[in-house]
C-alpha cells in the first residue's frame, strides 16, 4: 500500500470513528431522557396544546411581520365539544375569520366570503400531530427561561430551540394560571424575529355568546361565496404519475401520505408536512400564467420558494410554502422529482 | 463515486494529487457526492487541527476523539514518509515545473470545491452564507439582502398576479395549518394579516 493509499484508509478511518462515536454519544443521551419523565417545560407545552383549544376568552393581539404591523380581536370559545373561533381585523379595511372546528371561511371586504379548503385528512398521518403541538426533542431542546409580565397578566417563558438550522426556533410566554400562550416570538437562526404576537388585553371567560361569534353583517348585504382556486392538475399527468421528495429535514413527517416512508405524493397537487412544530405544504401545478417568480419570496417568516421542473416535454412549477427557513424550502422544491408508478 | 476518486480527494487535500486526477475532479466538481464527501473531509481534518469545535449548545465535534485519530495518521504517516520518499526520491527541474502547475490547479480544485460548498444549500454547517447567496441566485432582479442574510422578495414588491398567487397558497397552507388545531391561532393570523385586497 503506497503512502497516499495509507493516508486516505486513516482519512476514512477517522471518518468512521467519528460517525460511530457520534452515533454512541447521540445514543446516550437520547436513551436516557426517554426514560424521564417529562420536564417542567414540556408540560408547560403539553398543558398549552391542550388549553389553547378548550379554554374559552377574547382579547386583543398585536401581530408584527417584517415592517407590518397589524392589531386584531380574537374570541374563541369551547362548548360542548365545538372549537369556535372568530378573528376580527382592527386595522384597515375591515376583515374577519371565522372557524368552526377545522373550516375555516374568511370574510373579505367587498363583501365576499371564501371558504379555506384543508387537504391533511386523508391520510393516517394526520392524526399524528393533531390536538397536539409538542416540538420533537430530536430536533429543539425546550427551556424555561424565567417569568414575565404580558397584558398585565403573569406568564412564564419558554424558549424552543431549533437544534438544526432547518427550522426555526421560538419564544412563549404561557399566561401562568391558564397556560395559554399570551406571546410569542418567531426567531431565525440569528436570533432576529421574523414574527411576534402578543395580546395586549386578554380575558378568559367562560360567558362568550353565538351572537359575539357571528361575522359583523350588516342586514341584507348579500355576500359572495368563493372557493380558494384550484390548483390547476397538468393536462398531461398520467394517472400513475407520482411525486417523490427527495429530501426532508429531519423529523418532518408528511400529513397524508398513504405509505410509512412519507414521501411519495399522490397527484392531488398539495401535500404538508409537519415536524409537530414547524410545517410546510407543497403545491404542484403545470407552469402557466400568474405562477409565482422562480426563488423565494417571504411573508415575515412564511417563505414560498417556486422551483421550475422540467420533465421531459412538460414544465411544472413546484412551491413550497411554509414557516421554514429559505434553505428548507429550496431544498424540499429542488428535490422533488416525478416517477411513474410501476 | 469510486474508491478512486475519493482516494484523489484525499490527496489533493495533501496537496498530493496529480493533474489527472485534479482535472477528474474538477470535471466532477459539479456532484453533491462529491463535495459532501469534500466537507466531511475537510471537518476531519478541522478536529485534527483544532481539536474540537466550537458550537453553540452541543457540538457531535466535541467527543474529544482527536488525538487518538492524530495519532493514527501520524503513525501512518510515520510508515508512509520512508516509503514515499523509497518511492519518489528527489525531485528534478522538469518535475519541478509540474508539480508547480499541479499545485495550482490543485488550489483550483479546492477553490471550486469550496465554493461549490458556499452555493450547496444541502450543507448544514454553511447554511447562513448559503441563504446569503440565494438573492443573487433566485431573482432576476437581484434582490437586497437582509441583515438577516435571507433572501426577500416581500409581499409589497411583487406585481398583483404573483401577490394573488401568493395570497392563494398562503391561503391554502394555513387551511392544511388550521386541520386538527395543531397549530393554535397562528395559521389564521397570518393569513388575516396579509392584503387580502390583493386576492
Amino acid at each position: 500500500m503506497s503512502f497516499r493509499q495509507r493516508k486516505y484508509q486513516a482519512r476514512l478511518s477517522a471518518c468512521s470513528l467519528i460517525c460511530s462515536s457520534l452515533i454512541l454519544l447521540l445514543g446516550s443521551l437520547v436513551i436516557p431522557q426517554q426514560g424521564f419523565a417529562s420536564t417542567e417545560a414540556d408540560e408547560w407545552l403539553e398543558n398549552m396544546a391542550s388549553v389553547m383549544k378548550t379554554q374559552s376568552y377574547r382579547g386583543v393581539f398585536v401581530y408584527n411581520r417584517g415592517n407590518i404591523s397589524s392589531s386584531m380581536k380574537v374570541i374563541h370559545r369551547y362548548k360542548d365539544g365545538v372549537e369556535r373561533e372568530r378573528l376580527v381585523q382592527l386595522d384597515g379595511e375591515m376583515g374577519e375569520i371565522l372557524r368552526t372546528d377545522d373550516k375555516v371561511i374568511c370574510i373579505l371586504p367587498g363583501n365576499r366570503e371564501i371558504s379555506l379548503e384543508q387537504s391533511i385528512p386523508a391520510g393516517p398521518f394526520a392524526g399524528a400531530f393533531s390536538r397536539t403541538l409538542m416540538p420533537d426533542k430530536d430536533h429543539y431542546t425546550v427551556a424555561i427561561k424565567g417569568e414575565d409580565r404580558v397584558a398585565g397578566l403573569s406568564a412564564v417563558k419558554i424558549a424552543v430551540t431549533a437544534k438544526d438550522t432547518y427550522r426555526y426556533s421560538y419564544l412563549l410566554w404561557l399566561e401562568k394560571t391558564s397556560g395559554l400562550l399570551v406571546k410569542s416570538l418567531l426567531l431565525n437562526e440569528h436570533g432576529q424575529t421574523l414574527e411576534l404576537f402578543h395580546y395586549t388585553s386578554i380575558e378568559l371567560a367562560d360567558n362568550i355568546t353565538d351572537e359575539e361569534l357571528q361575522a359583523d353583517k350588516k342586514a341584507g348585504v348579500v355576500f359572495s361565496h368563493e372557493q380558494v382556486p384550484a390548483i390547476k392538475a397538468p393536462r398531461e399527468w398520467a394517472e400513475t404519475m407520482n411525486w417523490r421528495v427527495g429530501w426532508l429535514p429531519q423529523g418532518f413527517i408528511r400529513l397524508n401520505a398513504d405509505n410509512e416512508d412519507g414521501a411519495v405524493l399522490q397527484p392531488s397537487h398539495i401535500q404538508a408536512f409537519s415536524d409537530g412544530f414547524a410545517s410546510f405544504s407543497v403545491f404542484i401545478e403545470a407552469l402557466g400564467e400568474g405562477n409565482m417568480p422562480e426563488g423565494a419570496s417571504t411573508v415575515g417568516a412564511t417563505v414560498a420558494y417556486a422551483h421550475r421542473l422540467k420533465w421531459q416535454r412538460h414544465d411544472y412549477m413546484v412551491t413550497v410554502v411554509g414557516e421554514v427557513p429559505v434553505t428548507t424550502a429550496m431544498k424540499v422544491a429542488e428535490t422533488i422529482a416525478p416517477e411513474i408508478a410501476k | 463515486m469510486d474508491d478512486r476518486l475519493k482516494e484523489s480527494i484525499s490527496a489533493l487535500l495533501d496537496d498530493e494529487a496529480d493533474e489527472l486526477e485534479i482535472r477528474r475532479i474538477l470535471n466532477k466538481s459539479g456532484d453533491y457526492e462529491l463535495r459532501d464527501l469534500w466537507g466531511r473531509y475537510n471537518k476531519v481534518s478541522d478536529v485534527l487541527s483544532s481539536g474540537r469545535q466550537a458550537h453553540d449548545q452541543f457540538s457531535p465535534m466535541d467527543i474529544d476523539i482527536s488525538s487518538r485519530i492524530s495519532q493514527a495518521i501520524d503513525d501512518e504517516g510515520e510508515l508512509g514518509l520512508v516509503e514515499a520518499e523509497e518511492e519518489h526520491g528527489s525531485l528534478v527541474e522538469s518535475e519541478k515545473s509540474q508539480a508547480s502547475f499541479i499545485r495550482w490547479a490543485g488550489v483550483a480544485a479546492a477553490f471550486v470545491l469550496s465554493v461549490s460548498l458556499v452555493f450547496n444549500p444541502f450543507s448544514n454547517d454553511i447554511v447562513s452564507e448559503g441563504e446569503a447567496l440565494i438573492a443573487s441566485v433566485g431573482f432576476d432582479g437581484g434582490e437586497p439582502l437582509t441583515d438577516a442574510g435571507l433572501s426577500v422578495l416581500d409581499e409589497p414588491s411583487l406585481a398583483p398576479d404573483h401577490a394573488r398567487k401568493l395570497n392563494e397558497y398562503m391561503l391554502r397552507h394555513a387551511g392544511n395549518s388550521v386541520t386538527g388545531g395543531r397549530s393554535g391561532l397562528m395559521p389564521l393570523v397570518r393569513v388575516a394579516s396579509l392584503s387580502m385586497t390583493a386576492y
